[in-house]
């Protein structure tokens, strides 16, 4: 098992008014598979997904990578943490805007003993091209490849999406799709796909449904699709 | 725009609020106290001259004197050493010509009351109420006064600076004058003209014929007209003299702020992008926009420029007229409004600004809608990033910063070259002053040089004859000095004098530009009569501005008698020369002390100008360095996601704005070597004497350490915030 997330309970604080965002939240990850987390907005998916990256504090539970526990460690060994084993990837592509897009990849490759090939992994991800041109000069689509690209360029064990499709039109969408299931089937990465997008769950290998904090299903799906035939 | 400035407007406010105070106190300080000394003379009657005699004026020279349209007062006046190397001048109090103005306490009541002089009495301990014993009299200080006539305390009119430690004024009631001891009494007698509006050429002839008169009747020891008297005009002439450097050290000071308002709303707009591009898009107007942005530089500076004004008549103007009053024996002046310093330090500044940001702030929100919607204010229109080539990553990171920032960058070049400038200026000064001392003592040509009333003969075979004549070179003065051939004082001068050959001294060639052939035409004070010389050489001899002649040539040149002379360079004390035809002595401590009180008046003025640099590197680098981190507050919250630590982030931003820093200085020493050399060069023309530009070897190297000081203290504090910069935060605002 490369996740396990046990009985995570997290609320926050807003003045004295209590929202609680997760109650006990408990589940599962295989290695190298595709794990979509779907749901309505404000149903606590980022922050679930912020947990398992180490950005956020559960106030319970506890979450295990490798077996080893992650959660309850101090700011530091969750950078360390981040920096070895972890992709993120979100719907704001946050690149950094004074660096081209290969630096930007490069950003990632830094933190990575032993990072991807990165000219490789440009041609993969159709960017060779573009490679010295600021993030401003790309598109929504080239941009969030460029993202993909920086988490992925060191090889992470899981990589982290929040909404990767979430500010792009239908077709760029579909492409940053295929291209996931590329990196996925070439890299052999695990992946948590955060979406309220339906459709995304069908290439999935697992499907997590949350609801108002709490698992309403997860199940895995027997009926997995080519990125290719998802249409919506 | 407020919350995410508010730390760099507080600085830029508090550094504002220190140059027009600064600035304004200067001016205000200057004015008040140049009217304040300019109505003395009307206020307490100063006079139009005085001469004094070898003794009391006889009645033919009274009678002749009354014809003219002049009163005579008598002033006489003694001298007493009241302890070692503290000499008194003690006169009778008077009521009508020069008077004396009461600072505290009161007039002599008493004939054992007596009132000193302010900066005598403060340097050496006198307060009202402290017993002064003159002779074998003592003494009670009942008030501290200014003398009108000693606004500088001048002890003889030939001397080269005034001395307030060793010299001092006093008065005392007449019947307590006429029995006190003393070692020198004054047959002084000051004279007023019947016309006050004469021209200052009318009242030279005029001064001209009293001498005539009184030369024809009695023996004359001394003859001062006031615009030569020292002790009256030289704290006017003094008054302001470094305003125009003040000023334009002010203005660079005000557009270095004004770039720094540039480059902060420069970067407001551009984190702000996205909501410029929505309010634009619903159809807010330029003009709206760039009320909006430059609404808190506006507030900002008029706030500076209220507190400054405030503190500037109050705090500072003290400060200045405390500088001045350490030197200076001034009247107390009321503070008056000034309306050319509020033009110069208020208004003129604040159009600065205003010019300044209103100039670029319509050029930064004038890009179309769409370029702020895609964050994209980059008015180059390149395609592509500067080529880097194969650079590390994080070199080319680090670059990037620096490119995106240039404009930030470029201001913190500019702001450090100015302070290192500043700096470097006033920590020069002193050591230069103290270099020039070492230097005058090193070549003083003897112990001691008598000048005398009348050629008499020593009998002591070491002293050698001279004989010295001042001349006027524009505003300057420049002794001739007739040495006699192969004169041991001055061996090298001495060399080639014979052909009638002239050899000036190295500063008068530097400060004029004299080369080898060249002709210097003098002047004597109040005649026609000029003199040229030829520079056949010149000679190391930093004490003055000195052409050496052989005592042959003098003779001729000035026509005197085959004898003449005027003094004896000598090593020791000629004991066989009665006091009498000595008029002075000129010793190394007088030298070397004039050069002490120049540091003492002046070493404030330095204080201000190394304490203002530390805190202009302070504010701009503190403003620019926090203005690199915020602007990519967003970028380092990614980095931290991505998994990079705080001591990276730190390589990569912090070291940025360190590395730019250093090499600000490194850059701007050369600069400041080379400017300062001009600026100084500048100074010395308009200066009456010449010192040589000496840098001390520690003054770079302490520039240099007090900005990485400061920069390092900024560090720590910006390496904090940037430690306190939240990923859960930014991942919650980027929704
Ligand atoms: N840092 C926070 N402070 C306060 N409330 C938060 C914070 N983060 C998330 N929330 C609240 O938690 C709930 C779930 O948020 P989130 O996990 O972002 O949901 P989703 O990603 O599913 O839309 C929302 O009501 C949100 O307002
Ligand atoms: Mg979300």
């Amino acid at each position: 098992m490369l996740l396990e997330v046990k009985n995570i309970y997290k609320s926050f604080h807003i003045g004295t008014h209590t929202v609680d965002v997760l109650k006990n939240v408990s589940f599962q990850v295989e290695r190298g598979k595709i794990c979509t987390m779907l749901g309505p907005s404000g149903s606590g998916k980022s922050t679930l997904l912020n947990i398992i990256g180490g950005i956020e504090i559960p106030d319970k539970g506890s979450f295990y990578f490798n077996e080893i526990e992650i959660s309850g460690h101090n700011e530091k060994t969750l950078g360390r943490y981040r920096r070895k084993r972890l992709g993120y990837v979100f719907q704001s592509y946050n690149l950094i805007p004074n660096l081209t897009l290969k630096e930007n990849i490069e950003s990632g490759a830094y933190l990575s003993d032993e990072p991807l090939d990165i000219n490789d992994l440009l041609y993969t991800l159709g960017l060779w091209d573009r490679q010295d041109q600021l993030p401003s000069q790309l598109s929504g689509g080239e941009q969030q490849r460029t993202a993909i690209g920086r988490a992925v360029i060191k090889n992470p064990d899981l990589l982290l999406c929040d909404e990767p499709t979430g500010a792009l039109d239908y077709k760029t969408s579909r492409e940053i799709l295929a291209l996931l299931e590329k990196v996925n089937q070439k890299y052999e990465c695990t992946m948590m796909i955060v979406t309220h997008n339906e459709a995304i769950q069908r290439m999935a290998d697992q499907i997590i449904r949350l609801h108002d904090g709490a698992i309403r299903s997860n199940e895995n799906n027997t009926n997995k699709q080519k990125a290719a035939e998802i249409a919506w | 725009m407020l919350t995410g400035n508010a730390g760099k407007m507080v600085a830029v406010l508090l550094f504002l609020v220190l140059s027009i105070s600064l600035a304004s106190g200067f001016l205000v300080a200057e004015h008040s106290l140049r009217i304040g000394y300019d109505n003395t003379f009307e206020e307490y009657n100063i006079e139009d001259g005085h001469f004094e005699l070898l003794k009391e004026m006889s009645d033919p020279l009274a009678e002749a004197l009354k014809k003219e349209k002049l009163s005579i007062f008598t002033l006489f006046n003694k001298d007493l050493e009241i302890k070692e190397n503290r000499v008194l001048r003690i006169y009778p109090v008077r009521e009508e010509i020069n008077r004396i103005a009461l600072l505290e306490g009161a007039m002599p009541e008493t004939d054992e009351e007596i009132v000193l002089e302010r900066l005598f009495a403060g340097n050496n301990g006198y307060e009202v109420g402290s017993n002064v014993k003159l002779g074998a009299k003592a003494f009670l200080v009942s008030g501290i006064v200014a003398f009108s006539d000693y606004s500088s305390l001048f002890k003889n009119n030939a001397d080269g600076l005034f001395d307030n430690i060793r010299f001092g004024i006093a008065g005392v009631n007449q019947n307590a004058f006429d029995v006190l001891e003393y070692n020198d009494l004054h047959y002084t007698y000051a004279w007023k003209n019947h016309d006050p509006d004469l021209t200052p050429e009318e009242k030279n002839d005029f001064a001209d014929e009293i001498l005539d008169i009184a030369k024809e009747h009695d023996l004359i020891k001394d003859f001062v007209r006031r615009s030569d008297n020292q002790a009256i005009c030289f704290a006017g002439e003094d008054f302001g003299n470094d305003r125009v450097f003040m000023m334009v050290f002010f203005y660079i000071t005000i557009v270095i702020i004004a770039f720094l308002y540039v480059v902060v709303m420069r970067s407001t707009i551009e984190l702000e992008a996205k909501s410029v591009g929505s309010l634009r898009a619903l159809g807010y107007t330029n003009g709206e926009l760039i009320r909006h942005y430059s609404l808190l530089p506006l507030l900002v500076t008029l706030m500076g420029a209220l507190i400054g004004n405030v503190l500037g008549y109050t705090l500072m103007k003290d400060a200045f007229i405390y500088i001045y009053t350490k030197s200076y024996s001034l009247i107390p002046a009321p503070v008056l409004w000034n309306a050319e310093a509020f033009v110069l330090t208020t208004l003129v500044p604040v159009l600065i600004i205003l010019l300044i940001i209103y100039g670029f702030l319509p050029a930064l929100l004038s890009l179309p809608i769409q370029k702020f919607l895609r964050n994209d204010l980059s008015r180059r229109k390149q395609k592509y990033a500067i080529h880097l080539g194969k650079l590390s990553f994080f070199t080319r990171f680090r670059l990037r910063i620096i490119f995106q920032n240039s404009s930030a960058y470029l201001v913190l070049l500019v702001g450090i070259l100015l302070g290192s400038l500043l700096m470097s200026a006033g920590l020069m000064l002193p050591p230069l002053l103290e270099n020039h001392q070492q230097e005058v003592l090193d070549n003083q040509i003897c112990a001691y040089q008598y000048i005398l009333r009348m050629p008499v003969e020593t009998a002591d075979e070491q002293a050698e004859k001279f004989a010295i004549q001042s001349l006027e070179l524009g505003e300057g003065t420049v002794q001739v000095l007739g040495i006699e051939d192969g004169s041991k004082f001055l061996p090298v001068a001495s060399q080639g004098l014979q052909t009638g050959e002239a050899i000036f001294s190295n500063g008068l060639t530097s400060k004029y530009e004299i080369e080898k052939g060249d002709q210097l035409e003098l002047s004597k004070k109040y005649t026609d009569d000029t003199y040229s010389f030829e520079l056949g050489d010149t000679v190391y001899y930093p004490a003055g501005f000195t052409i050496f002649i052989s005592l042959d040539n003098f003779r001729t040149i000035f026509d005197c008698d085959d004898t003449y002379f005027t003094g004896y360079f000598t090593d020791h004390k000629l004991d066989d020369l009665e006091d009498i035809f000595v008029a002075s002595i000129r010793t190394e401590g007088d030298l070397t002390f004039a050069l002490d009180q120049l540091m003492d008046s002046m070493g404030q003025v330095f204080k201000v100008m190394a304490v203002f640099s530390v805190i202009l590197f302070f504010v701009l680098i503190y403003v620019l360095s926090k203005q690199v981190v915020e602007c990519n507050q967003q970028s380092i919250a990614m980095l931290k996601i991505l998994g990079y630590e705080n001591s990276e982030i730190n390589n990569l931003y912090h070291v940025t704005t360190g590395l730019t820093v250093i090499f600000s200085f490194l850059l701007s020493i050369p600069a400041c070597k080379f400017i300062l050399k001009i600026i100084f060069k500048q100074i010395m023309t308009k200066y009456i004497g010449w010192f040589d530009f000496y840098v001390a070897p520690w003054v770079y190297p302490v520039v240099v350490v007090s900005g990485l000081v400061s920069y390092l203290i900024i560090y720590v504090m910006q390496s904090k915030r940037t430690k306190g910069i939240s990923t859960a935060e930014f991942l919650k605002e980027m929704e």
